[in-house]
């Protein structure tokens, strides 16, 4: 049974177990005593990231399990780090904000848990059915996240809005898989390039990219990338904070990681850019996708007064950026795609737990409610600040890295159509500047209107305020001491392209 | 020697980091605040005037006071500090200029410590571009100076005429993360040519000339913009009016700068064929900076206006010497950025001076205001002399530099067209520019310090205490020393200016002058 390899998904099983406990503890709990849950949820989320980390050292990479169709190589490593960090945020902002939530604090763990072993499994799939099938569970429970808050008109148009589109796009990706079923006759990622259809001659030829073109849409979905991307700021405005944080970062970045496995599927066994993809029209379709998206997303958001919309049109346009990382198609592309993503993570969650902790106090989410938090409470300004200007590309903050990574791996091309949406993202980053700072100014520049309380003395769970240092700390660092963080994301993409 | 550059790069970082923790509750802490701020700038000059002192024009050495840490290996990206004699003017200006501001913005009494981290934060971005050798932290430190800036002008700011400081904040960081992004996709290119952040490599490094005329336009308009080059200056008079002094005095003083900096370090090392190509067509524009922005300014009432139009204008002379390609006309340039940074520091800083007591820089409601304020008119009338063109002031000199720069160029091609531009036409342009400069100038000092006493400015004080004076007095005194003895700079410029690889390119180029060349 050597094949099988059972051991190899220790942090996938230490999830499940930790999801079949919270389940069996929040049956024997009164309603008015979860704490237990709370605790069932960090150990095991601790327990798992840990035990996903420390593969990195003990286990012989690149190593896989149950006949090959769950692997682990430095990729995944790097993948689930990213995704426990995410769930650990995330539920420390859970933590306070279910406090205003009187129910369903086991469902909700529950959920969170489910999602998070979805992503867990999507940095392990090798071929399309564990693709499918991993993504379907971080869907579904999203699904139900989102409309968590049933009393709320909003979040139930949310969730309905994310199930119908979420079951459309979900319709693609399948078709999409049964397209290259079709024409390479298997599942495994490995085998699209090694097929015959793959030379781009002969009769299964169109089969094979017709399906990679299904497929690649559906998950434009996921990463919220035209032309599945008008949900997001409708799901992100009414579902709940930590949810909306959660499908911003956990969510896209399993998207993206796919998204990566499958373009690298792609590329032939050598990573040579032999195969389809390296055709000039498939590069110039992503160059399309990621253009529009930065733009949609960037122009969006300049309306907005609401911060979740703004967010979520940001959230799209940062899509575009991450796609221009993928469409380089190459190692120095990818591993800017997982700096990215590293650097999102910190930034885009330290903005969230900010907007959690003023909206427990405000109840609203406009942004001229944010007025004079720079002098009510300047730490949460700071926080909110660093992010922002983070997400729009201020160094020496972390974003900043993240997108000189992304262009640079695009302007490395030489390409007429690489130089297109370089200067299209350049756009995209004055743009983005612009509506990013107008919140800056909402905390500085524009004092509270007299005998408006509501900002006074906001207090800030432990918890939280460990993720806000954190955030903040991380915002500075992956943004200046880079050194580890690069050597990290290369050392991914190194062994995604050595992924067989 | 290369730790003098580091001191002067983390002397306010740390001022920075330890202003962050520090408390501001009453009085007694703002005071410190603004000591400490003060403690760090001070060390900062005090390196850069002793990196003025070793630096050795003279040497083969170009690039001195180095020091180089592995940033990231596998991109070939460092930590590279050094100077050439351009950087070291560079730094001298922005330690003086900070130096000052530290001062005037004692005056400042909300949010102390915010306004001190942030100016701090401004400076450790304007010194590490002039210090840095290495593309991406070059880079870096120049967009890190746009951010604080928005900060500093949108709260701590007034009222520019009709615009409010939020529009005002809004657009110039705007157009100057514009042009920096614009510049970054240039930048990158050049390094997925060379495989190197290394700005020393650059010259070593043989770009096709097609590559040249490509990328030249793309890095040279990004950068231009903050120079700021006609018709992308618009933010720039509204900026200064909106700002505080002291950020006012950095804005003008130095950030302007940067723009014209980053064109000699990136755009003339890396690309001289295209700039040989294309400067023919800054050779007119400059001409529209110089008149047109001396027109508007000779237009306008309110006092920072005023000067920010001049600061427009006189930046056409910096962009008429980077046009020459010589090195009489590339020397002028930056000796015309030093003179003009010390000077636009001192305008600022004196109107900011009254503006806090008057609430008002519009000319026509001042008047006669020298008898209550003897020592800040003296300072202003100095002032305005030395931006007119007053012979024994470092404008003069720098600007006679620029002028026969122009006059030994033979003319600029027009790049796309047969056309060339007479040498003449610049010349005669930049020297009807000082005529207006000084029209505009002395109405100025007519205006606001001559004529009748305005009897709502009987309460005014002057400068009285050592704290009070001293920016300005250390301004004027670096004013007239590098004008009456301009090699004091002239010559560290040199050491900087003829390295550079664009030198004599430009089309029909003559021997020099004889006596241009002093």
């Amino acid at each position: 049974m050597r094949e099988f390899n059972v051991a190899l998904a220790a942090p996938e099983w230490i999830l499940s177990a930790t999801i079949l406990v919270v389940l069996f503890q929040d049956a024997r709990t009164r309603w008015d005593n979860k704490g237990g849950l709370g605790r069932t949820t960090w150990l095991g989320l601790l327990l798992a990231t840990g035990c996903a980390m420390l593969q990195g050292w003990f286990v012989d990479t690149p190593a896989t399990a149950f006949l090959g169709h769950y692997g682990v190589d430095g990729f995944s490593i790097v993948c689930k780090a990213i995704f426990g960090a995410t769930a650990l945020f995330v539920m420390a902002m859970a933590d306070t904000w279910l406090k205003r939530v009187d129910r369903g604090h086991g469902e909700f763990r529950l959920l969170a848990l489910m999602a998070t072993l979805g992503m867990f499994f999507v940095c392990s799939v090798r071929d399309f059915a564990g693709l499918f099938v991993s993504l379907e569970l971080i869907t579904v429970s999203f699904y139900c996240l989102t409309a968590f808050k049933r009393n709320d008109e909003r979040a139930i148009e949310a969730g309905i809005k994310y199930v119908v589109l979420g079951a459309l796009a979900t319709a693609f990706l399948l078709l999409g898989i049964a397209f290259i079923y079709g024409a390479t006759e298997s599942l495994w990622f490995h085998k699209i390039a090694l097929t015959e259809a793959s030379d781009g001659v002969g009769g299964n030829a169109a089969l094979l990219e017709f399906g990679l073109l299904l497929t690649v849409l559906g998950l434009c979905f996921k990463i919220a990338a035209v032309p599945f991307q008008v949900w997001t700021p409708d799901v992100y405005e009414g579902a709940a904070s930590p949810v909306t944080a959660f499908l911003s970062m956990g969510s896209k970045a399993a998207g993206f990681v796919l998204l990566l496995k499958v373009v690298r599927a792609c590329l032939g066994p050598d990573g040579d850019a032999g195969i389809i993809l390296a055709t000039g029209a498939w590069a110039g379709l992503f160059a399309l996708i990621a253009a529009a998206t930065m733009l949609y997303g960037n122009l969006g958001a300049l309306w907005q007064g609401n911060m979740k919309r703004l967010l979520g049109y940001s959230s799209i346009g940062h899509a575009g950026y991450v796609l221009m990382g993928v469409l380089a198609f190459n190692e120095a592309g990818f591993a800017a795609v997982v700096y990215y993503l590293m650097a999102y993570l910190f930034t885009v969650l330290g903005v969230f737990a900010v907007v959690i902790i003023v909206n427990g106090a405000l109840r609203s989410h406009a942004i001229t409610d944010y007025a004079g938090l720079g002098r009510k409470s300047p730490f949460l300004a700071l926080v909110l600040t660093c992010g922002l200007l983070s997400l729009a590309g201020v160094p020496p903050m972390a974003g900043f890295f993240g997108k000189f990574l992304v262009f640079q791996a695009v302007v490395q091309l030489g390409t007429p159509v690489a130089y297109t949406v370089a200067f299209v993202g350049a756009a995209g980053v004055v743009v983005s500047m612009y509506y990013y700072l107008c919140v800056v100014k909402q905390l500085y520049m524009v004092e509270a209107p007299e005998g408006d309380t509501r900002l006074d003395g906001l207090v800030v769970a432990k918890p939280l305020k460990a993720v806000l240092w954190v955030c903040l700390i991380g915002i500075f660092v992956l943004g200046f001491l880079v050194q580890p963080f690069v050597a990290m994301a290369q050392d991914a993409a190194e062994a995604l392209m050595a992924a067989r | 020697m290369g730790w003098l550059g580091l001191v002067v790069l983390l002397s306010p970082l740390v001022a920075c980091v330890r202003l962050f923790f520090r408390p501001e509750k009453n009085d007694n802490d703002k005071e410190a605040i603004r000591r400490l701020a003060i403690g760090h700038v001070t060390v900062s000059l005090v390196a850069a005037v002793l990196m003025w002192f070793f630096y050795k024009p003279d040497s083969d050495e170009r690039w001195q006071f180095l020091i180089d840490v592995s940033w990231v290996e596998t991109m070939n990206l460092s930590f590279r500090l050094g100077v050439d004699g351009i950087g070291v003017a560079m730094v001298l200006l922005t330690s003086l200029v900070i130096w000052a501001g530290c001062y005037v913005s004692c005056s400042i009494k909300d949010r102390v410590k915010e306004h001190y981290i942030l100016l701090m934060a401004l400076v450790v971005g304007v010194f590490g571009v002039f210090l840095s050798l290495d593309l991406f932290f070059f880079y870096f430190f120049y967009e890190m100076a746009v951010i604080p800036m928005f900060l500093l002008i949108g709260i701590w700011g007034s009222r520019a005429a009709k615009y409010s400081k939020e529009y005002a904040t809004m657009k110039l960081t705007l157009y100057l993360t514009a042009g920096a992004v614009l510049a970054l996709v240039g930048v990158l290119a050049i390094y997925s040519e060379t495989g190197t952040f290394d700005i020393r490599a650059l010259k070593a490094h043989e770009f096709s000339e097609s590559f040249q005329i490509a990328w030249f336009p793309v890095i040279f308009l990004g950068f231009a913009s903050i120079i700021p080059m006609w018709p992308f200056h618009s933010w720039s008079p509204i900026g200064h009016a909106a700002a505080p002094s002291s950020v006012s005095m950095l804005h003008a003083g130095v950030l302007m700068k940067l723009g014209a900096f980053a064109v000699l370090r990136i755009a003339y090392e890396a690309l001289p064929d295209g700039a040989s190509y294309w400067m023919g067509w800054v050779g007119v524009l400059c001409c529209m900076n110089i008149i047109y922005g001396g027109l508007v300014a000779m237009a306008q009432r309110d006092l920072k206006f005023i000067i920010g139009f001049s600061s427009s204008s006189h930046m056409g002379y910096v962009l008429l010497g980077l046009a020459t390609m010589n090195t009489t006309g590339l020397a002028g340039a930056v000796f015309l950025m030093f003179a003009h940074g010390i000077m636009t520091a001192l305008a600022f800083g004196l109107i900011g001076w009254f503006y806090e007591q008057t609430h008002t820089r519009v000319v026509d409601d001042l008047g006669g205001m020298l008898k209550k304020l003897p020592f800040i008119g003296t300072c202003f009338i100095i002032m305005a002399m030395a931006s007119a063109g007053l012979p024994g002031f470092a404008n003069f000199a720098s600007e006679l530099l620029v002028i026969l720069g122009a006059w030994s160029s033979g003319g600029f091609a027009l790049a796309g067209t047969d056309l060339v531009l007479p040498y003449w036409i610049p010349v005669i342009a930049a020297i009807w520019g000082i005529v207006i400069s000084a029209t505009y100038l002395l109405r100025a000092v007519k205006d606001t310090w001559l004529g009748p006493e305005n009897p709502r400015w009987a309460e005014l004080k002057d400068a009285q205490t050592k704290r009070q004076k001293a920016p300005f007095v250390a301004l004027i005194v670096v004013l007239a020393l590098t004008g009456c003895f301009p090699r004091l700079i002239v010559d560290t410029i040199k050491g900087g200016v003829r390295h550079l690889p664009a030198l004599s390119k430009s089309v029909g180029d003559a021997e020099p002058v004889k006596g241009a060349e002093r």
